[in-house]
């Protein structure tokens, strides 16, 4: 961990903005998560990492039941708001990826958005899906990621760390293939796509020295960085690429 | 309020027994031997293993019966 800042720490005081959050509410980046689970109507969801609530509200429809878990108790009362504003039912729960409180093969869909590249230990955490998803159910996985690019790796994981001080690690797609593979999951589909951002809205609840530091590094970028980044300045403003992966992977009868 | 079917797929996080909900405000590790109780508040069950922890050696009939954060 980067600095040893907690993740409810850095989440309790933006929980507001995340409600809000335009990358984060995207209803198109939402619909095609719903497309790829391919969600079975008697089936339990289960949304880890569910912060403010919009991956459960968007895929707790297509399902029977909904629970949506997070380490910080202000993005459970935001989810909790949103879902009562939208007449949905979704049950919400404090409860930490690394030990899951459900039994085994409880649910038929387990969903983790924008939140992998958090877990301190991502297998174990990976691991404790798998045991409560039902054989034949769905791992569905969106996060930031990088492409396979040792520089743009050390580059955009330590722009991470200055945004969020409880950024662990965002994932290559070669290393999510090894990760789903090594819990014995099946990849069913695998989809990166890059969005083109102002840093203003990158480093929304970053403080001051640490919005400096983004702006110094980028500002120093090489031909190598700049070309990947797309980077371009607009005045004060810096816009480049981030990257992001989404993937569904089936637990096949027999396996975890 | 925690619904049936929520409570039948419902365990500890710390030792993966099953919960027994008590009142409206508490969920509590039936395993002798674990004895966490997790206390519900705003509709939110807490289920964090150090939450439980708390409470191991309160009695279930000395719980709060408004638990607050």
């Amino acid at each position: 961990m980067s600095s040893g800042q907690r993740p409810q720490d850095v989440f309790g005081q933006r929980a507001d903005y995340y409600v809000h959050s335009q990358t984060h509410s995207d209803a198109e980046q939402l619909q095609r998560l719903v497309e790829m689970a391919q969600p079975q109507s008697h089936w339990r969801l289960l949304d880890v990492g569910a912060g403010t609530g919009h991956t459960a509200l968007a895929l707790a429809p297509h399902v029977a039941a909904s629970v949506g878990i997070d380490l910080t108790i202000e993005m459970l009362l935001q989810a909790q708001k949103l879902a009562a504003a939208r007449g949905q039912r979704v049950t919400w729960l404090l409860a930490d990826a690394q030990t899951l409180p459900f039994a085994d093969s409880s649910f038929g869909l387990v969903a983790c958005r924008r939140a992998a590249h958090h877990l301190v230990d991502v297998t174990g955490a990976l691991q404790e899906m798998v045991r409560v998803l039902a054989p034949g159910g769905v791992l569905l996985i969106d996060d930031r990621s990088i492409p396979e690019d040792d520089a743009i790796d050390v580059l955009m994981n330590q722009l991470d760390v200055w945004h969020d001080a409880s950024h662990i690690r965002q994932y290559r797609a070669s290393e999510w293939c090894d990760m789903i593979a090594a819990v014995g999951l099946r990849l069913r589909a695998l989809e990166g796509y890059v969005q083109h951002r102002p840093l203003s809205s990158f480093a929304h609840g970053a403080g001051p020295v640490e919005v400096a530091a983004m702006r110094q590094r980028l500002a120093r970028a090489t031909p190598h960085e700049r070309e990947w980044l797309a980077l371009e300045q607009q005045g004060q403003e810096w816009l480049f690429n981030n990257w992001y992966l989404s993937l569904a992977a089936v637990k096949v009868a027999g396996a975890g | 309020m925690i619904s049936e079917e929520l409570l039948a797929i419902l365990v500890c996080p710390s030792c993966r027994t099953k919960l027994q909900l008590i009142g409206e405000h508490w969920l509590v590790c039936t395993n002798p031997d674990c004895s966490r109780k997790y206390p519900i508040i705003d509709d939110i069950p807490n289920l964090l293993i150090e939450e439980g922890t708390k409470y191991i050696h309160v009695q279930i009939s000395d719980l709060p019966a408004h638990p607050t954060r």
